[in-house]
């Protein structure tokens, strides 16, 4: 068992195929090194999110934590964004959360936070893995092995979030906004439409149900679908958070997809005077048109390292961070990313202002330096992008954006697959901070040939199997 | 540049305390004969700020303006009105903020009434060095007001405003097993703060803060470390609705704020008076601790029980009873009138053969045209 801990880390987290490779007893061993790590006296929240395998690995992390002594507050099922919260506004000295990856089937990461709310630095994680791997264990006697609480987080969250936008509250509900909510079958689903609901929006929920087999949400099809239900229904807004509640996707009234990028510069932008002398931390791939305008000091982060965003933001004091993966960062609020406020900042934006989601995305829309679309079958896309982000092609990082994948060089010129405005369509956009016209033509060139060779061996796979 | 400025918060409606408040702010209405602001900037003046003092109004500030220009008993302090409208408390600090022009201020609520040794918690906060400290009191209920926990170096670990059930719960599972002190005596904000000047750079920029118990402390507590001043033996009360209100006239008379007393140019045998000393005639009675104002006329046979305050140009009938009761200028109290642990406000007529008892309620200007009989805790309005 002990060969396997080495494999576990990816990333900088715990991240791994539960149950044949992140196994209960792994898991176990986990939980007594990451309690072996701490204080004696720590107090850790841990939740997880609704799929049957993150349960099971959290009862047995859960043990492993008991047995060092610590006591557990179990928030059960809920999105990792309130844990964070809860985790550094009611002082715990640490936070665990087991969800599903977005995009492959059967991997589970353990994400472990620390007092501050913030994700563990590889480093930590490295130090409970050689923890586990040396056995080392700090095992309590009897009567001191730790109490599991049970706690409401929601509740508390709730409260928080009506009482942040209580000043939004009377032009929300006289503006009586319509939309719809795709939970994505996650403990999101608990709260945002009766937190909707309490700022007068008529609310129109989808995947609030716990499926049997997890569903990997939002997708192409499902942000399509989203999107045929905002059209069908006149909806002033569409909202897709993932499973976690810590990434947005909205769609505007005229069923627009818009990017992260967009999104967080409406949250930044509507909030913020630009005159103020604030720090901003930004995704360093981040495009250049939604912080051009910001006479702020701006610290740009790179991908890699969990929680960089939430500690350059902590580190820096800025005011917001975020970065093209759709992370928002409001550190007056929340220290991780939190879905739930950044689509409550766009509501409330589109409430004050009176005016339509698709105007006030329009001052905000992302113009890439080339722009190409190729035909792609919708019910195919989701699988390429997977496909990708696990090949990681040489030269690139590949990161999800949740409506596609973008891949970044380490020149940061980059290359955004995703889901386009027609449907059956795939929209390729590159950047090149250096401006030149043939490298922007190659990058172009490079992402047909990805795409084309994704449906040559799909074909190719398939002819097979049908001869 | 002086060292100390300070920021006097009197915009709030008062409206727990209405009727009291209907025709007057907050601010002004009478502790003791002695508006409540006034035992503020006492406070302030006794602890040696120097600065500018910029009292922030918002509802019926023209009175609060104009009390400032009718009275010059703080003529010696650097007194400033400026007139904007503040969203919330933190609000007005941020737009006060071309005021302050010294490395520390004190922010105070304009509504409470305090002895707290102003200068040694101003000492404690140069000497924790902390961006905010925050004056903190025990009550029996903290869910009315807040619940700080601090640990042993009097740092805030943790500042919930007025928390849910399931806030108190979280905390304290997740404090129990830490080293913090005074969680379970309920300690709570009680609405003075001293801050470093660089707080008003952090407002600036982040807008989103608004209040100081739901937004501010919050944020400071976990960002940037605050202090709270937990000190037991000063007397503090926040005269938020009727029955505290009627507490704090009895507290001040009782003197539990010493050195802050009822206003007063005279004063014996715990009985102040205001210039002139009302008249009493064969059989009345007055009761100490009790405080008189201006032109008060008593009739005969009329006690004045202990804990009473009775305002300017009141006239008060034969065979009276008043105890432990408030009552405001220009009052007109007929005969046979019994008055127990009450409050009247401004211009009110008391028919002969009424009977108040504890915690009735006058507003302004009422009148009755019959005996007022009123059952606990009632409340008359006029129409």
């Amino acid at each position: 068992m002990l060969k396997e801990i080495e494999r576990l880390t990816k990333g900088g987290r715990i991240t791994a195929f539960s149950n044949t490779e992140l196994t209960p007893e792994l898991s176990a061993l986990l939980g007594g090194a990451m309690g072996t790590l701490l204080d004696p006296n720590a107090v850790v929240m841990i939740g997880r999110d609704y799929r049957r395998d993150t349960r099971m690995l959290k009862r047995s992390f859960s043990g492993g934590l008991l047995s060092a002594g610590i006591e557990l507050i179990d928030l059960h099922g809920i999105p990792t964004s309130i844990l964070q919260f809860a985790v550094r506004r009611y002082g715990a000295d640490a936070g665990v959360m087991l969800t599903r990856s977005h995009n492959l089937a059967g991997m589970v990461s353990i994400k472990l936070f620390e007092a501050t709310g913030i994700e563990f630095e590889s480093s930590q994680v490295a130090k409970i893995v050689n923890i586990a791997k040396s056995g080392e264990l700090r095992r309590v006697a009897a009567p001191d092995v730790g109490w599991i609480s049970v706690a409401d987080a929601m509740k508390v969250y709730d409260r928080a979030l009506a009482g942040f936008f209580a000043s939004s509250k009377e032009s929300m509900k006289e503006a009586n906004l319509r939309v719809v909510v795709d939970c994505a079958c996650g403990p999101a689903s608990r709260i945002m439409p009766d937190l909707l609901s309490e700022f007068g929006c008529q609310v129109i929920t989808l995947n609030a149900h716990r499926p049997r087999n997890p569903l990997f949400l939002p997708n192409p099809s499902s942000l399509v679908r989203l999107r045929e239900m905002v059209r069908a229904i006149g909806a002033d807004l569409g909202i897709a958070l993932d499973a976690e509640a810590r990434h947005a996707i909205i769609i505007d009234s005229q069923g627009r997809i818009r990017t992260a990028e967009e999104t967080a510069s409406v949250n930044l932008h509507s909030r913020y005077d630009p005159r103020s002398n604030a720090t901003v931390v930004i995704g360093s791939s981040v495009h250049p048109s939604v912080y051009h305008d910001l006479h702020k000091n701006i610290i740009f982060s790179g991908h890699g390292e969990p929680g960089g965003i939430g500690r350059a933001v902590l580190e820096h004091r800025a005011i917001y961070g975020f970065n093209d993966t759709g992370l928002f960062v409001l550190p007056v609020f929340s220290p991780g990313s939190d879905a739930i406020v950044a689509s409550f900042t766009v509501l409330s934006q589109m409430a004050k202002s009176h005016l339509k989601s698709t105007d006030i995305y329009r001052n905000h829309q992302v113009f890439a330096q080339r722009t190409a679309e190729v035909t792609f079958p919708i019910e195919k896309m989701f699988e390429f992008f997977k496909s990708v982000l696990n090949e990681q092609p040489q030269d690139f990082r590949v990161i999800d954006t949740f409506i596609g994948i973008k891949l970044i060089t380490n020149e940061n010129e980059w290359i955004h697959l995703h889901l386009a405005t027609e449907d059956n369509t795939l929209q390729i956009e590159v950047y090149d901070p250096k401006e030149n016209l043939d490298r922007q033509t190659e990058l172009i060139a490079l992402a047909r040939n990805l795409v084309d060779t994704f449906l040559q061996n799909r074909s190719s796979s398939l002819a097979r199997w049908e001869n | 540049m002086s060292e100390w400025s300070a920021i006097v918060l009197a915009g709030g409606i008062g409206s727990r305390l209405r009727p009291l408040t209907s025709n007057i702010p907050k601010p002004l209405v009478p502790v003791a004969n002695k508006p409540m602001i006034d035992y503020n900037l006492e406070l302030l003046r006794n602890a040696g700020i120097t600065g500018k003092i910029a009292i922030i109004t918002r509802y019926m500030r023209e009175e609060i303006i104009q009390y400032f220009k009718d009275n010059d008993h703080f003529n010696d302090l650097d007194i400033v009105l400026p007139v904007f409208d503040p969203l919330d408390t933190a609000d007005a600090v941020r737009k006060a903020a071309n005021y302050i022009d010294t490395e520390n201020f004190i922010v105070s609520m304009a509504d409470i009434v305090t002895n707290i040794p102003l200068q040694d918690f101003m000492a404690f906060h140069v000497e924790k060095g902390g961006i905010a400290s925050i004056t903190l009191k025990d009550v029996a209920h903290p869910r009315a007001f807040g619940v700080i926990m601090l640990n042993q170096g009097s740092r805030i670990l943790l500042f919930l405003e007025k928390p849910i059930p399931q806030e108190l719960s979280l905390a304290t599972l997740t404090f129990s097993k830490k080293e913090t002190i005074r969680f379970q005596s309920n300690l709570v904000n009680t609405g003075i703060y001293a801050f470093k000047h660089d707080v008003l750079e952090i407002l600036e920029s982040l807008d989103d803060l608004m209040d100081f118990g739901k937004d501010v402390f919050p944020y400071l507590a976990r960002e940037y470390g605050i202090y709270g001043y937990a000190r037991r033996d000063y007397y503090w009360m926040d005269a938020g609705n009727p029955q505290t209100y009627l507490y704090t006239n009895w507290d001040v008379l009782r003197r539990w704020a010493f050195p802050y007393f009822p206003r007063a140019t005279s004063e014996e045998n715990n009985v102040w008076i205001n210039h002139n000393h009302p008249s009493l005639p064969s059989g009345s009675i007055i009761d100490p601790p009790a405080a008189f104002g201006n032109d008060i006329t008593i009739g005969n046979n009329t006690r004045i029980k202990s804990q009473t305050v009775i305002g300017d140009r009141v006239t008060i009938g034969d065979n009276c009873e008043i105890e432990a009761s408030v009552i405001w200028d220009d009052v007109i109290i007929e005969d046979n009138v019994k008055i127990k642990n009450s409050v009247i406000c401004n211009g009110v007529l008391i028919t002969t053969g009424s009977q108040l008892n504890e915690g009735t309620v006058i507003g302004p200007n009422f009148t009755s045209s019959e005996a007022l009989i009123s059952e606990k805790n009632q409340t008359f309005v006029k129409n």
